[in-house]
């Protein structure tokens, strides 16, 4: 452990050393220096709080002036060292030190969001500033009863981390769980809440992600009214929500915007893409390898057709074009968006069109791999999205070794693998085991709120009704 | 932390396996392009009275585009030697998943066919749905014709029974059915007839089988009458024939459903008189008589024509079946299902079939007369 | 936040025990030892089995939800449970790993004619690995979510309405039937199963709703069965059931959509799932039989140990003839198990309460 001295001018300096971008004011009459970082804070706040009432004041009349309001004596260095680093301004007069909170670097303005978009609904995004993304949740849901805990993570550099939960409705166990995995956190340096997330698991193996992590502020306050608890770190747009259930990756706002039976049908859609998505290839592969029964009639000869010049068995053609695809999706993902256009081109029509024709896949092939891609995009959230387009190669090859068999080993071993997970110590598929037959009208279906009574039983929460409308 | 290694022990193992077993899995695989799917079996006797299988199968040219049907013969003893004689004469691997068809002449019919629908069961790769077909002639012939609108001669075949079964014009007879009829007591199966006419096949009418064996047929005019009997009949369409004192002409029937319900009674001498009652709906489609459509009393005559025409030309259907002693109707099963077990396991339903008295009674409903009453005719004398 | 096994979990893994490959040649053994409407003989072992269920709820009353392990250490010397918890963990063991090499067979039988089941089985087994060391409340979960991954399959039977006939069934009762005990002897094999639920007791959620969700299991069960059953006492002619090994699966096979066919193939993979907790639940037990007589051994160890030794018997058996005759007798025992065992437990514990009022006079 460093030692803590005394604070001083020449030893704050000397900790700041080659800091170019540190600013040292020195005002030789009243016998002051400034220290401050010109990036991190509002001008004219330091112009209203400190230059002014400077500029006067005599020399004798420093002392009460610095011991009102903005002014916060210091007498630890480290202190200092951290004030100044996050935006304050220190003022070293008379062998004191004082604190000015004059934080207000240039921020990204509230936008929407590009990851997670809706149609209708609000539109407004989190930035980075953990303040701003604060204050969009607390416009949204103005209540005493939403009660923000600071902590901080990493030991080189420290970030601010906020819990947020709605008190009455959480239950504490959770925030005490999670209060106690974030203090438990030793390494130098998170620099996202998405690695935040990495840290904070029940298990760090497992390829699905097991907190909910969201960009819209909306999601997050109806996952606070719904008896969750969220973590907002500073300096990262997405917001962590938890405990989490895999079926919440499924849902989107626009499922509650719209009129329930259409928000259903979406919903139910969506978990239809997540079957096609997961099987669809390798059925193909299945099927083609081991199981030609199992093809109609009409189907079997369009089938042969256009795998009689493909060169290679039916696991290797789908592996060379899920990866081709994954490719594309890498690829336009890395790049600007307007050349992200001609990759979508070139991969959708060049490659798919000339793969068939110089006869390294059948077409049929070509539609699998392009479906299951497309549906794996329709699920909402891109964490979840990503696990479920990995956990397919896995079920691909293991269709190409023993058929439908594998195919089933996979399903099962995937299914074990689930139950196992737990997030936040709840269990990770929690309306199907624990089975909770009232939540499904929630997470299967988005049932008409008449019906939605009742907070999720995952959030454990004693107060459970939300609605107590008789209709 | 032991767990940790237990666990990439496991893992180890898991991976080892798979691959170990890619290797030994690669037998097993049966790519679809690398088969010859077996279509059609056809089964035809020789002058040798030995089996002759013929098999259509569906095959690309070698690296080429088009799907088409090859034919390879041999003669064997079964199904089973005659795969293997085949497989000698296509370059790739024979399999029977796809099979949709199975044809057998008259000849084999005639032999009975039990041994061939039964390895048919056998092999678990075969689906229940293979249709069982009867040939009248022979099945070689059949399949080697070429047909000039229908370059796929397999495929046209099935097509036709499946359209024909659809349209209920003949009944669906596939391994699975004829095999349940075939083993239940009180009914004997049944199998479509088909020949070649021309530059097309027809449906020739309906095998009758006497346990395994063929022994005869219906005229292809009693096929939908056949499917009344047998089951619910729905969305068919019937050509009938008036030919009672006030009537004259014919009608056509369509959208004919039915429903029918059978009686059982004891003669004295200790026979049986199996009553079939017929509940006949439909829509007058054509109508080519002389009794005037707009009048409700002189549609009931109509309507009493055509049920007199179903009940003459059913129990005649029935008294052929009896001639040859095949029950296809399934009348034994309504026998069986009125007695108590005791009596029916002394009853010798052979002997008693030709016996039993069979009548059918018919009640007719017009739904509708088509979209208009009657074109009047235009009598020029006027 | 303990996690426990609750009603709901319970019923499902019991009705996940107790469906398996046995359920596919049910039909043929229900015409086979009870001739015409053998489909009533369903009804009548579901009630078999729920009168046993009973009696091992009356042990559960007995003993207040203790293990099974407790109640016996607390009157038996040590040297005589040993060689019964040791003789426990064989066979169920040896039930577990038959049963699982029985499917794999049959699977080998209508998909994989060439490979080899050694492979399969192995894969299989390190599926059951992966299952049993995750722990009791997590086959729980596994086994709920199998279930539904599996009981839409209900909703096949109405494919079959077309074929169904009433008249099929004939109007008697169990004749043409032959061995009638016997037969309901091997058919109660379908049903055994829930009497593992014995060692599942001191995990489950006390309360009194226990053994009314291990007779809702059953009941599933039973319901399940029957009504397969009795839809291929229509589709099927008596005789033709006779000779059919493996029913279910021809009328799988039967079911064809506009866009796949021959589906027997696909939901006979949908079996594994009931498979996998089957044969985890006896693997389970087998090594919580087997934790009682090496208390101090590392549980994942014993799991990989006992599901090596009993796959390594499981390649003797190597046709599905001998397999299915080294099954009938293992159930024999174990349908003797399912009620000689609560019957024992409750003559032991009324030796212990009558000691215990004894002890108090």
């Amino acid at each position: 452990m460093k030692e803590n001295p005394a604070p001083s001018l020449e030893y704050i300096l000397h900790e700041f050393d080659q800091c170019v971008d540190l600013i040292h004011r020195k005002f030789p009459l009243l016998a002051a220096d400034i220290l401050y970082f010109d990036h991190l804070i509002d001008k004219n706040e330091l112009e209203r709080e400190i230059l002014q009432p400077f500029a006067n004041v005599q020399a004798d009349e420093m002392g009460p002036l610095l011991s009102g309001s903005p002014f916060n004596a210091s007498f630890n260095s480290k202190e200092i060292v951290l004030g100044i680093l996050k935006g304050d301004a220190a003022i070293f007069h008379d062998s004191c030190v004082y604190l000015v909170a004059l934080y207000g670097p240039s921020n990204r303005s509230i936008e929407q969001s590009e990851t997670e978009t809706v149609i209708i609904g609000p539109h407004d995004a989190f930035t980075e500033s953990a303040f701003t993304n604060l204050s969009l949740i607390r416009r949204k849901l103005r209540s005493s009863h939403l009660k923000v805990i600071q902590l901080s993570v990493g030991e080189v550099v420290k970030s601010d981390v906020f819990v947020l939960f709605i008190e009455g409705i959480v239950n504490m166990e959770y925030v005490n769980e999670m209060i106690k995995r974030i203090r438990d956190i030793e390494v130098d340096i998170i620099s996202d809440s998405n690695m935040l997330v990495q840290h904070i698991d029940d298990y760090p193996n497992t390829i699905f992600p097991l907190f909910l992590t969201t960009e819209r502020p909306d999601v997050i306050v109806s996952k606070l009214s719904g008896g969750r608890l969220v973590v907002i770190m500073d300096e990262s747009p997405s917001v962590i929500s938890g405990p989490t259930s895999l079926f919440e990756f499924f849902m989107s706002p626009d499922d509650y915007y719209q009129h329930w039976v259409i928000g259903t049908a979406t919903r139910i859609l969506r978990y239809i893409a997540f079957v096609i998505t997961i099987t669809f290839t390798a059925i193909y592969v299945s099927i083609t390898t081991y199981h030609y029964e199992m093809i109609p009639e009409n189907l079997l000869y369009t089938l042969i057709e256009s795998r009689s010049r493909v060169p290679f068995p039916p696991v290797f053609e789908a592996l060379l074009m899920e990866i081709t695809i994954e490719l594309l999706r890498e690829a336009g993902a890395r790049l600007p968006s307007k050349i992200g256009q001609t990759i979508g081109i070139v991969g959708g029509i060049v490659i798919g069109q000339a793969a068939v024709q110089a006869g390294l896949t059948s077409n049929i092939l070509i539609i699998a791999v392009a479906l299951s891609a497309i549906a794996s995009f329709v699920i909402p959230s891109y964490v979840m999205s990503a696990s479920i387009r990995f956990v397919r190669f896995f079920l691909i090859i293991l269709a190409g070794i023993w058929g439908n068999f594998g195919l089933m080993i996979g399903i099962s071993v995937i299914v074990i693998h689930l139950t196992k997970l737990t997030s936040l110590g709840s269990s990770y598929i929690t309306p199907i085991a624990p089975l909770k037959v009232n939540d499904w009208r929630d997470i299967f279906i988005r049932g008409p709120f008449w019906m939605l009574k009742d907070r999720p039983s995952q959030s454990r929460t004693r107060n459970k009704v939300r609605n107590k409308m008789k209709r | 932390m032991r767990d940790l290694q237990l666990k990439r022990f496991v893992w180890l193992l898991v991976i080892l396996g798979v691959v170990v077993s890619q290797t030994g899995c690669a037998r097993s695989q049966r790519i679809l392009e690398k088969l010859a799917i077996n279509h059609t079996l056809g089964y035809d006797l020789d002058d040798d009275k030995q089996l002759y299988v013929t098999a259509a199968i569906i095959n690309q040219g070698e690296g080429g585009s088009e799907v088409k049907q090859e034919l390879i013969s041999t003669e064997a003893d079964s199904s089973k030697e005659a795969k293997i004689k085949l497989s000698r004469q296509t370059s790739r691997s024979i399999v029977n998943g796809q099979i949709r068809n199975t044809m057998y002449s008259i000849d084999v019919a005639r032999e009975g066919i039990r041994k061939l629908i039964e390895n048919l069961v056998r092999d678990p790769s075969i689906s229940p749905r293979v249709k069982i077909t009867i040939v009248n002639g022979s099945v070689k012939e059949l399949l080697e014709s070429k047909f000039p609108d229908h370059p796929n001669t397999s495929q046209y075949v099935d097509h036709l029974l499946q359209k024909n079964w659809k349209n209920q014009n003949i009944p669906q007879v596939n391994v699975y059915q004829f095999a349940r009829d075939y083993l239940e007591d009180g009914v004997d199966p049944v199998a479509p007839v088909v020949r070649k006419k021309g530059d097309s096949v027809v449906v020739d009418g309906l095998g009758l089988f006497r346990d395994d064996k063929y022994v005869g047929k219906l005229s292809p005019d009693y096929n939908m009458l056949f499917a009344m009997t047998r089951g619910k009949y729905r969305q068919g369409e019937i050509y009938i024939k008036l030919d009672q004192e006030k009537l004259d002409g014919s009608v056509m029937l369509g959208t004919v459903s039915s429903d029918k319900k059978f009686n059982v009674r004891r003669k004295r001498n200790g026979g049986f008189i199996v009553e079939l009652f017929l509940q006949v709906k439909g829509d007058i489609m054509e109508y080519s008589g002389k009794v005037p459509l707009d009048n409700p009393k002189d549609i009931r005559v109509i309507e009493n024509g055509i049920s007199a025409y179903i009940s003459g030309k059913i129990e005649k259907m029935v008294n052929i079946m009896q001639e040859k002693r095949s029950d296809n109707v399934g009348l034994g099963k309504q026998v069986r299902n009125r007695l108590s077990y005791a009596e029916w396991k002394r009853l010798n339903w052979e002997k008693v079939y030709p016996e039993v008295t069979f009548r059918c009674i018919v009640h007719t409903k017009i739904k509708s007369s088509g979209e208009i009453l009657e074109i009047p005719p235009q009598s020029s004398e006027k | 936040m303990k996690e426990r096994l609750y009603a709901s979990h319970i019923t499902l893994l019991v009705f996940m025990i107790q469906t398996g490959v046995t359920a596919l040649s049910l039909a043929r053994s229900a015409a086979m030892y009870f001739g015409t409407n053998g489909w009533i003989s369903i009804l009548i072992l579901g009630g078999v089995a729920s009168v046993n269920i009973m009696l091992i709820g009356i042990v559960n009353r007995m003993c207040g939800g203790e293990s099974v392990f407790a109640v016996m250490a607390k009157s038996l010397p040590r040297f005589v449970t040993i060689p019964i918890y040791l003789v426990f963990t064989v066979y169920l063991a040896l039930i577990g790993c038959m049963v699982g090499k029985q499917y794999i067979h049959i699977f080998q039988l209508i998909a994989f004619p060439t490979a080899s089941t050694f492979m399969l089985k192995a894969c299989f087994d390190l599926m059951v690995i992966f299952l049993v060391t995750k722990g009791i409340y997590n086959i729980g979960k596994a086994a709920t979510v199998f279930s539904i991954l599996i009981l839409w399959m209900v909703f096949l039977l109405f494919a079959f309405s077309n074929d169904f006939e009433f008249d099929r069934m004939s109007p008697f009762v169990f004749k043409q039937g032959h061995h009638m005990l016997r037969g309901a002897v091997d058919m109660f094999a379908a049903f055994a199963g829930y009497e593992l639920i014995l060692f599942v007791m001191p995990y489950a959620d006390k309360s009194k709703k226990w053994i009314r969700s291990v007779q809702t299991g059953n009941l599933m069960t039973t319901l399940t069965y029957f009504s397969f059953v009795f839809i291929s006492f229509g589709f099927f002619s008596l005789d033709q059931l006779k000779i059919m090994l493996y029913p279910l699966l021809d009328m799988l096979a039967y079911i064809q959509l506009p866009f796949v066919e021959r589906l027997e193939n696909l939901l006979f993979s949908f079996l594994l799932f009931t498979v996998v907790i089957t044969v985890g639940m006896y693997i389970w037990s087998a090594c919580e039989s087997a934790q009682q007589v090496f208390p101090k051994a590392n549980r994942n160890v014993m799991v990989v140990f006992i599901v090596f030794v009993s796959f390594l018997i499981s390649i003797l058996p190597d046709t599905l003839f001998q397999l299915e005759l080294v099954l009938k007798y293992l159930t024999y025992g174990e349908t003797a198990f399912s009620f000689g065992f609560p019957l024992f437990l409750i003559l032991l514990l009324m030796i212990q309460k009558r000691s215990e009022v004894k002890a108090r006079a």
